[in-house]
């Protein structure tokens, strides 16, 4: 079925939010120094806000873009141009921080497609993985992922699922050392292997972390988010819309007011991922789309004002009454 | 939900995937066809000399479907195609030696049999094709029985009821296909 067709002249509208909020953003009490997101790099459609990568003091926006099922369209080249847009699209709105993995079939492959086609990949911040159960099979897979996206090496390279992490930590180390790679990190999701993962993140030095979180999967709010801010880890938010289901679940339910009244939150995508980059602890979400007026809403939530602590509980507590 | 973790791609994906396979495998399909075309006068007129011929022919089949279908296309897409891939090699390399054990003797077939097998045959060829391409508004991506796996399982379990063995022969070279309509039935919940 088409997509319902979107209201394109939001972005005009969010813009001047997004300048109203520039102003106002100092000002705003009741926030953490950490929680005030910063906006930069001012596009057609406003400021997009960003947090720090702890390990650097980088600042990148706080969505990006996941690439699993999305991206995975093989050698389709009506689907593959499609893609491009999606891409294109991204860019123009502000968007770095791009997720792929080995694990999702064509996805590098596409986005190499796309990359090469595009007038500028300014800023793009490459975040791939590594997924074999075997060590001397990681340098290998990079290579393989370096090439296909058509980059000379990664900005972020993760451990996936935490599979064979001892072994990929050592060689990611190396490689960071080397300068093949810029920062390392390790992934879980759907709330698996959480005790695992605490342990590596107390063991191990860690750029980042990817775990799932969105406003119904909290689970990491526990121990993981905090032992990210003590580590210094940034935080990237898989599964921000899981998979879908929050839509499924609440699109057809009313958006409260006090929504855009105080996180500048208009649609359900506002609502789902400024709920999660408004967590101190969280660097970005990278919800993956095929369509463009979905990546953006998805970018929009980039813009204008995060919600504060009291919103994020009111937020929390909505959905759970409806 | 683990759903999620195990089909990579979606519904317009797989569409446009086995439409594209189809070209790359072309003329493949008209070999498939004669074969199938064989298959069937030989489960309609089954004689002492050619009780083997069903297994040879599902042989080649699921030798395709597993090497080329899975491990030489779908790989591209799906982390997965490689273990479906080998399962379907597996079905090939026992289709074989089931067709290796030399002629059988004809069984009657009973009337309730008879429909059944023929219902499968009638599905794998007929029905579940045809209701696909209407359901996508294209015959672009024809699941043909032989070169896609569906299609191919569904007649091989119509082919075995109705074919020479027992119901104990049936019963150990239907688990493969079997499986891999359970796994169809759980892509179709996922994509749908
Ligand atoms: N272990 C790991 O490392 C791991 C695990 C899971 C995920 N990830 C990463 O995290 C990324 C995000 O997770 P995910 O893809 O599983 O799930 P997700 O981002 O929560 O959801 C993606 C789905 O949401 C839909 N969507 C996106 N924007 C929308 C909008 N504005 N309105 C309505 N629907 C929208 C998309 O459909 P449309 O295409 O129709 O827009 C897509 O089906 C992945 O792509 C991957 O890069 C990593």
């Amino acid at each position: 079925m088409p997509p319902p067709p979107r209201d394109d002249s939001r972005p005009d509208r969010r813009a001047f939010l997004a300048g109203l909020a520039g102003a106002s953003a100092l000002a705003w009490a009741g926030r953490s120094m950490d929680a005030l997101a910063r906006p930069v790099r001012p596009t057609d459609f406003g400021d997009v806000l960003t947090k720090t990568i702890p390990s650097t003091g980088e600042a990148v926006p706080v969505v990006g873009m996941g690439t699993w099922i999305t991206f995975n369209v093989g050698d389709d080249q009506a689907l593959r141009d499609h893609r491009t847009g999606i891409l294109r699209e991204f860019f123009r709105r502000g968007g770095r921080m791009i997720d792929c993995s080995p694990m999702y079939g064509s996805s590098a492959e596409v986005l190499g497609y796309g990359l090469s086609r595009l007038e500028t990949t300014d800023g793009l911040f490459s975040a791939s993985k590594v997924w074999t159960s075997w060590t001397s099979g990681g340098p290998e897979q990079i290579g393989e992922q370096r090439r296909l996206w058509g980059v000379d090496g990664f900005d972020l390279m993760q451990v996936h699922n935490l599979k064979n992490w001892e072994g990929h930590l050592e060689t990611l180390r190396e490689m960071k050392a080397e300068g093949q790679v810029r920062y390392i990190g390790v992934t879980t999701s759907h709330g698996r292997r959480h005790d695992e993962l605490i342990r590596v993140m107390e063991t191990q030095d860690l750029d980042f972390i990817q775990v799932t979180y969105n406003i119904l999967d909290r689970a990491v709010e526990d121990r993981i988010l905090p032992l990210a801010r003590d580590r210094g880890m940034a935080v990237i938010a898989n599964r921000p819309y899981r998979q879908k289901g929050l839509f499924r679940l609440f699109q057809d339910k009313p958006l409260p007011p006090w929504a855009e009244e105080q996180a500048d939150a208009v649609t359900w995508a506002d609502f789902f991922l400024k709920f999660i980059v408004s967590h101190p602890a969280v660097t970005c979400a990278i919800p993956a789309t095929s369509q463009l007026p979905h990546l953006r809403e998805n970018m929009a939530a980039a813009t204008g004002r995060l919600p504060d602590e009291k919103t994020r509980a009111r937020m929390a507590q909505y959905v759970e009454t409806l | 939900m683990a759903v999620s973790v195990t089909l990579p791609y979606s519904a317009e994906v797989l569409q446009a995937f086995l439409a594209g396979y189809h070209e790359s495998i072309w003329p493949a399909q008209i070999a498939a066809v004669l074969l199938i075309a064989a298959l069937l006068v030989v489960l309609a007129r089954p004689t002492p000399r050619t009780t083997r011929l069903p297994a040879l022919i599902l042989t080649a089949f699921w030798a395709w479907v597993g090497g080329v279908f899975y491990m030489a296309e779908l790989t591209h897409l799906s982390f997965l195609a490689t273990a479906h891939g080998a399962a379907c090699l597996g079905q090939a390399a026992l289709l074989l030696g089931h067709a290796g054990r030399g002629p059988e003797p004809v069984a009657q077939r009973s009337r309730a049999r008879l429909s059944f097998g023929i219902g499968l045959l009638v599905v794998a060829l007929g029905v579940y094709p045809l209701g696909m391409a209407v359901w996508e508004g294209s015959a672009a991506a024809w699941r043909l029985a032989g070169v896609t796996p569906v299609a191919t399982a569904l007649l091989t379990l119509g082919a075995l009821i109705l074919g020479p063995g027992g119901r104990w022969t049936a019963g150990l070279l239907g688990v493969i296909p079997a499986a891999v309509l359970a796994w169809a039935a759980f892509t179709a919940w996922v994509l749908a």
